[in-house]
């Protein structure tokens, strides 16, 4: 049967006008259902009111960032280290659980912080506020320093580091003179991620600020109050700090030279000796502020309580359901059209590969909460459904997660495969079926798997469009409000073991292909 | 005194990958020693041992007298040239080269000192002392390499296949020049190639390795003309391999191979085993004396030629008899013979050398068949 239809398909394709038309429609869905909804809120750009308010909650934004990523720098990049120059068993450990955080879904992680350092049930040393964002923060980036940083370190020819070593080397001076420079543009870039993705984030945050505002959160503020103008000004401006930071880190990773000199090759001789007292800081810090409090709340199911009521847990079983629904269409959706897309950005056809791909960065670093506002203004013309406005939500920022990753692996495709396979007698789509589609498939398969997991685990934009719906990370932030924790953890499990399971289908599929 | 020894060395890999079983080797002061072996047959392991770049599984390894078996790499003092340089690609060439002497914290003058001393040397133009490795041909790259290996002062260099990234006429000119610095300095090399050629032109002794053990040590001579088995035969140039029958009685030794009685009375069979009526009798092409009328030798056969190759400076010939075929090769002017003719070959016994023949079957040892 798949024969046939991949035979009449093929048929088709004969037709150039086909492939072209496919590439229309993709641009036009882009534009229309994804890009603009997401920087429309950009378009009320001459009533921005910039009082105290939104530049207290920027500032603290800022701030948090900083803190979160400066953090994951001082203890991520030697974590990193550690992790690309281990072996085998050690490093598929260290890996999976420098993973975990990322796994976990925000919500989740949100509230298992706080229980750790806030409630009565953890540590309660720090209160909800500043501090609690700070290290919830810093939990949830440091993933991203850990992994990029430790990618770029096994890239690296370890040749480079023998033949220092050869000349006299101690491991220590190869680090700073020789690793570490060569690695700077993944710092660079993994400084990037964790910074952006702090000052973004919304959902967890919001269970832990207490009385603090970030930005994203005085986006929520703002629009639960009706106050639809001072909304929409700190959507603006926080959508416009997020791009601004995320060219200029472009810039400095082309740009940035740094030669760290002057310092003695013999005094890091002594230090390097004390190799295992610098592993154990950095493993501690790890464990301590990052692995335990995210996972905490497991701990805290450990313990026998009787279950919720039923209603409960027909609420929770409801919210994982709409989820599910809002997950999956989207999912499907950008596969169908955002494959063409990525088709278009990894063959930079028509010259516009760059500007589609610049385009779909900025829709990646808009802040959720930003870009839900600003969608439900874009659509607030037609007074559409709920569930509707969610889905065209989910759409819109897991768009760039599907496209992304395929259109990469299209590009790094050698010309050649297909070329080859044209001389033997093959038209364009079924060059694309049988053979550019099967060396894809990895990229393909991790990128709706990611935007499936992005779409069950987010908050932020879920609550900027909704009010009466509820995904279940929304849910989890209603129990957590109204206290209701052991409701909270059973719902944050579940979420989990979702995630969970996608992920090692995720893992199967990428080692399958 | 030996400068570098190893005893019973083993090194074996995660998932029992055995890369060195029980190496022993004394390399001595100020020779230029070449490991010269098939892909996998350890040499490398073996350099990167003495390097410490692998610690071995077992076994001692000391260099001058020092006992270096658990040492760091950056505690050896061994100068290293790495199979595609491994320049680092953030520092220019002087800055390379400085390395190692800013390690051992030397005053800036007398670092910028050896580095020019040293660029000079490897007959690098000063002038782009300031140009990043990516900026350079494959051959300037080699001479930085060298350079750097250098700064360090050590007295013994090892080189990885330093040759190998190049095209062979480059190749050819620097391992020359490579083998007239290492003498002018007075250091020790070990140096590992996959090329005979190579191994040949530049070692004053060649260890010949296979399956992580060492098959022979020797001068290149010796490893030619006295290989100390088959595998040794058939890697170091071209063998003609007979499978024979032999009989022995007092001083006189008969073969029955390519269907008739031979007299190997002269022959070396001083690796054959006593009592042995098998034998692999081993004749080197060049020996080998092709002619169109009846020899004077005793021992000869009849044949056709099958392949004519012209090779320069040789002329090969494969050359069919009843009973299999032989390789010979002549030198390059002069008569030559043309595919189809009849013609006898013969050779001396004292030309041939006599071995066990292999438990396993010769194709296994040799790698390919033969008569």
């Amino acid at each position: 049967m798949r024969k046939l239809i991949g035979r009449k398909i093929d048929i088709f394709s004969k037709n150039g006008a086909i492939s072209n038309a496919l590439y229309i429609s993709a641009i036009i869905f882009f534009l229309f259902f994804i890009f603009l909804p997401a920087i429309f809120v950009l378009s009320m750009g001459t009533k921005i009111e910039i009082n105290r308010q939104v530049l207290d909650a920027l500032f603290t934004s800022f701030q948090i960032a900083l803190i979160a990523t400066s953090f994951s720098l001082l203890f991520g990049i030697p974590m990193a280290w550690m992790i690309s120059r281990s072996g085998g068993m050690k490093k598929e450990i260290l890996n999976t659980f420098v993973d975990m955080p990322l796994i976990l879904p925000t919500a989740a992680l949100g509230f298992s912080v706080y229980l750790f350092w806030g409630s009565q049930y953890g540590l309660a040393i720090l209160e909800k506020g500043f501090w609690m964002i700070a290290a919830l923060h810093t939990a949830f980036v440091f993933p991203y320093v850990v992994r990029t940083v430790s990618a770029a370190f096994e890239e690296l020819d370890l040749a480079y580091e023998t033949a220092a070593r050869s000349l006299g080397a101690n491991i220590l001076t190869v680090f700073r003179t020789v690793s570490f420079p060569l690695v700077k543009s993944a710092v660079i870039i993994g400084a990037m991620l964790a910074f952006t993705h702090s000052l973004c984030e919304t959902g967890a945050t919001m269970m832990v600020a207490g009385a603090v505002s970030t930005a994203p959160i005085l986006v929520l503020n703002f629009k639960n109050a009706g106050d639809m103008p001072a909304a929409a000004s700190t959507s603006i401006i926080l959508i416009i700090s997020a791009v601004a930071f995320l060219f200029l880190a472009k810039y400095l990773a082309r740009r940035a030279s740094f030669s760290l000199d002057g310092v003695s090759p013999r005094l890091e001789a002594r230090l390097s000796r004390l190799g295992s007292i610098r592993d154990g800081a950095v493993l501690g810090f790890f464990f301590l502020l990052i692995l335990i409090p995210a996972f905490f709340l497991f701990i805290f199911l450990l313990q026998p309580r009787e279950l919720p009521p039923q209603e409960q847990i027909g609420l929770i079983i409801g919210s994982l359901g709409t989820s599910f629904l809002v997950a999956t269409i989207v999912t499907l959706v950008n596969l169908v059209f955002g494959f063409a897309m990525a088709m278009l950005i990894g063959r930079n056809k028509w010259g516009l590969g760059k500007l589609f791909e610049s385009a779909n960065e900025v829709v990646l670093v808009v802040p959720t909460s930003a870009l839900g506002f600003s969608l439900a203004l874009y659509w607030s013309g037609l007074q559409l459904p709920e569930l509707l406005v969610i889905i065209l939500a989910h759409l819109s920022f897991t768009y760039p997660f599907v496209v992304t990753p395929i259109a990469a692996a299209v590009s790094q495709i050698d010309k050649n495969l297909g070329e080859a396979a044209s001389t033997l007698g093959a038209n364009p789509f079924r060059v694309l079926r049988t053979i550019t589609f099967p060396l894809i498939l990895p990229s393909v398969l991790a990128g709706v798997v990611m935007a499936f997991m992005r779409s069950i685990s987010e908050t932020g934009a879920t609550l900027a469009v909704a009010k009466n719906v509820s995904t279940v990370p929304v849910l989890i932030v209603n129990l957590v409000k109204s206290n209701n924790l052991y409701e909270a953890a059973i719902a944050c499990t579940i979420l989990f073991a979702v995630s969970f399971v996608f992920l090692i289908i995720m893992r199967r599929g990428a080692k399958h292909a | 005194m030996p400068d570098v020894v190893l005893k019973g060395v083993s090194k074996v890999f995660p998932g029992n990958v055995v890369a060195l079983q029980r190496v022993d080797l004394a390399v001595k002061d100020k020779d230029y020693v070449v490991l010269l072996g098939p892909s996998g047959c350890g040499k490398t392991s073996l350099l990167k041992s003495i390097a410490g770049i692998y610690l071995p599984t077992s076994g001692s390894i000391s260099i001058g007298k020092k006992d270096v078996t658990s040492l760091r790499i950056e505690d050896r003092n061994v100068g290293m040239m790495f199979q595609n340089y491994a320049l680092f690609p953030h520092l220019s060439v002087e800055k390379n080269v400085s390395y190692g002497p800013q390690m051992r914290e030397l005053p800036l003058e007398k670092t910028k000192e050896i580095a020019h001393a040293m660029l000079e040397l490897a007959k690098f133009p000063l002038d782009r002392a300031n140009a990043k490795p990516s900026e350079l041909s494959g051959g300037m790259q080699q001479r930085v390499a060298l350079a750097r290996a250098l700064a360090s002062q050590s007295p013994i260099i090892l080189l990885d296949e330093p040759l190998s990234a190049l095209d062979a006429k480059i190749g050819e000119e620097l391992r020359l020049e490579l083998r007239r610095l290492v003498k002018k300095l007075g250091l020790t090399a070990i140096h590992v190639t996959h090329s005979q050629d190579e191994a040949m032109s530049t070692a004053d002794t060649i260890v010949v390795m296979n399956n992580g053990e060492i098959m022979q040590v020797g001068t290149p001579e010796e490893v030619y003309f006295k290989p100390a088995n088959l595998f040794v035969a058939d890697f170091i140039g071209e063998a003609n391999f007979f499978e024979a029958e032999v009989s022995r009685s007092g001083k006189k030794t008969a073969g029955h191979f390519l269907g008739k009685f031979f007299d190997l009375s002269s022959s070396d069979s001083s690796r054959l085993a006593q009592g042995a009526n098998r034998a692999v009798v081993v004749i080197r092409p060049e020996k080998m004396v092709v002619t169109k009328n009846k020899p004077f030798h005793k021992n000869f056969v009849k044949g056709k030629i099958s392949i004519r190759r012209f090779l320069g400076e040789k002329i090969r010939y494969e050359i069919s008899s009843d009973f299999g075929e032989i390789v010979v090769k002549r030198m390059g002017f002069g008569r030559s013979f043309h595919n189809g003719d009849s013609v006898f070959i013969s050779f001396d016994s004292a030309d041939a050398l006599l071995f066990d023949f292999p438990r396993d079957h010769m194709e296994k040892i040799v790698g390919r068949k033969t008569a």
